[in-house]
């Protein structure tokens, strides 16, 4: 057997820049947990927005221009990993500075946390760039062990240990279902490289453990993603994380294995449609119902907010479906489209209640928002704003975000997954009007903890922001964002496949 | 003659075994074994596969998937740990304050 060893040029240093420095970053902060000199608050939230903004800087000035793949595959640089990558920077720089406002500070700002929360990130940065089942394993658990940890670690209870702890064991089953998945896939092609299975799996159409393969492999993605019937962890563990992780796994795992199921399906599965199209299909169906009629009958914000985002991978399922419909490259840019207005709108919401949070009650029900736009009227505005996107209002991001995925599936002719997500949405408005209902129309309730947030410029900033960006990508942009976003899947749609058109199913 | 079939069939039973030990067993310390001979069965594909395909890959897979399932158990059982400080036992149907 004869190994190529690949000569590690300084443009790869510049395009992986941006795992080196959350690594280099993770060290540090774990270095500073023993060091009473430089273990202060400052000094670790300093690291982290440190090695955050490097990676960040890696991300957009580091990366060359083509899609470039190093050490065989093991890291790959393109247009789809660096939105990815982005993304998920972005989303984890928004959690640190929000966790460095509000109450949990001194709680988060240690510094076997900050390690432990900037190896998640690089686990995700990792997952996101890799054209290789290993690497993608390793980022899949460097972030999974980190979250399982974090969500019972920050704010230690009753509460947040049982949560992590049904996390973790839903988490290892899930990895193990897609570990299993490809295993068999890797017996039936004899590779691990993404883009090398593409080529093989057309000649294999009819192999049982293809396609046992990538049912076990999808129902472990769905598990991570939260998508119904593998949602089971989800209420339970969004409920029990401290706020600010809730919105990590809310958002960044979403867009981290959102992006990788990509990959599988326009490239390495593209040829294997009519497995996996039905059974996502079923999922998307499955996660729109479930998500919102649960979501209907939560008291609890984070709850209800843990349904929706069930609901909403189910919307960001149908563009997955859209696929493997066609040749055409519209409906990665929707999904991306959808995903970011998702974040957007996520963060923004769960910045708010972040900041409404206190030591007593870390936990907020619908009962506690109660008046809030006489108590604080600027951020019942902006969790107006939030929740009227959330349910696909115009003129929010999250309208248009809708509006191109099920656009992308209507020429695909997906017609059945378009008529359950418009049901989905009008279900979905109830619940969220309620809490608008709750913070405008009615008395505050006495509640037995008050909600006494302080006054923070940083807390303000990030919530205008999400406000600001919300509105603008709802009304004046979408199309700029929608055609940066198709120069990113023309990237993924020029590796997929030729096949014969698809015979659709309704 | 052993074929590959023979190991697919073998790490299939064990797949099981271990699927039906985490969705049914009571204890949290035997679940976590459950989840162990997952990792196993999977360990089992790969090397066959990379036997039958002939080429290493599959082996090296093995040995990252060996390691981080020592992570992963080290994680959960300091999660059990600290379950068991604040409960006195490790069977799940103490976990019943969040309704999932």
């Amino acid at each position: 057997m004869n190994v190529t060893i690949p000569t590690l040029t300084s443009e790869f240093y510049g395009a992986s820049l941006p795992v080196y420095s959350l690594c280099v970053g993770s060290v540090v902060a774990m270095l500073q947990g023993v060091s009473k000199r430089f273990g202060s608050d400052k000094a670790v939230l300093a690291v982290l927005l440190l090695s955050l903004f490097a990676a960040l800087g890696g991300v957009f000035f580091g990366a060359p221009s083509v899609e470039t793949s190093y050490l065989n595959g093991g890291y790959l640089v393109g247009d789809l990993g660096r939105v990815g990558q982005g993304l998920i920077l972005g989303i984890a720089l928004v959690v640190t500075l929000m966790f460095s406002a509000t109450f949990l500070r001194r709680k988060f700002l240690r510094g076997e946390v900050a390690s432990l929360f900037l190896m998640i990130v690089t686990g995700m940065a990792v997952m996101v760039a890799s054209d290789d089942i290993i690497t993608l394993f390793i980022g899949l658990e460097l972030s999974s062990i980190g979250l399982y940890a974090l969500v019972g670690y920050i704010n230690p209870s009753r509460r947040s240990q049982e949560g992590a702890i049904k996390y973790f064991v839903l988490g290892a089953f899930a990895t193990s279902l897609l570990l299993f998945g490809f295993a068999l896939l890797y017996v039936a092609t004899g590779t691990l490289r993404l883009s090398d299975m593409a080529q093989i799996l057309p000649k294999l159409l009819d192999h049982n453990w293809v396609r046992l393969g990538v049912l076990f492999a999808l129902s472990g993605l769905g598990f991570k993603l939260g998508l119904a019937p593998f949602h089971l962890w989800a209420p339970d563990t969004y409920e029990a994380a401290p706020t600010g992780i809730t919105a990590l796994m809310a958002t960044a795992v979403k867009v981290m294995v959102l992006v990788v199921v990509v990959r599988f399906f326009a490239g390495s599965l593209g040829a294997v449609y009519d497995v996996w199209l039905p059974a996502t299909m079923f999922l998307a169906m499955v996660s729109m119902i479930v998500g919102n009629v649960m979501a209907l009958v939560q008291a609890s914000v984070k709850r209800m907010l843990a349904y929706s985002s069930v609901a909403h991978s189910g919307y960001m399922a149908i563009a997955l479906c859209a696929l493997g419909g066609t040749s055409n490259d519209f409906p990665v840019a929707a999904l991306l489209y959808y995903l970011i207005g998702y974040s957007i709108i996520s963060l923004g919401a769960f910045s708010v209640l972040m900041w409404l949070e206190n030591d007593q009650n870390d936990n907020l029900l619908i009962d506690d928002l109660a008046g809030l736009a006489k108590k604080h009227p600027w951020a019942a505005f902006a969790m107006a704003v939030f929740m009227f996107s959330f349910a696909g209002m115009p003129p929010t991001v999250g309208f248009m975000g809708k509006f191109f995925v099920f656009n992308a599936a209507l020429s695909n002719q997906l017609y059945s997954l378009v008529i359950i997500g418009l049901v989905g949405s009008a279900i979905s408005l109830f619940y969220y009007l309620r809490i608008i209902v709750r913070m405008y129309m009615s008395e505050p309730v006495r509640v037995a903890v008050p909600l006494v947030p302080n006054r923070s410029w940083l807390v303000c900033g990030i919530v205008g922001t999400a406000v600001v960006a919300n509105l603008a990508l709802g009304t004046l942009l979408p199309e700029q964002l929608l055609k940066s976003l198709v120069s990113t899947s023309q990237e993924v749609a020029a590796k997929k496949v030729k096949l014969a058109p698809v015979a659709k199913a309704h | 003659m052993i074929s590959i079939n023979h190991y697919l069939a073998l790490a299939t039973v064990m797949f099981l075994c271990g699927t039906l030990g985490v969705l049914f067993r009571r204890n949290l310390l035997l679940v976590l074994m459950s989840v162990e001979l997952m990792l196993n069965a999977v360990n089992l594909v790969f090397v066959a596969g990379s036997r039958l395909v002939n080429n290493l890959d599959g082996q090296v897979m093995v040995f990252f998937i060996i390691t981080v399932a020592a992570c992963e158990a080290g994680v959960g059982l300091a999660m059990v740990i600290a379950l068991y400080r604040r409960y006195g036992t490790v069977e799940t149907s103490f976990l019943r304050m969040l309704r999932g």
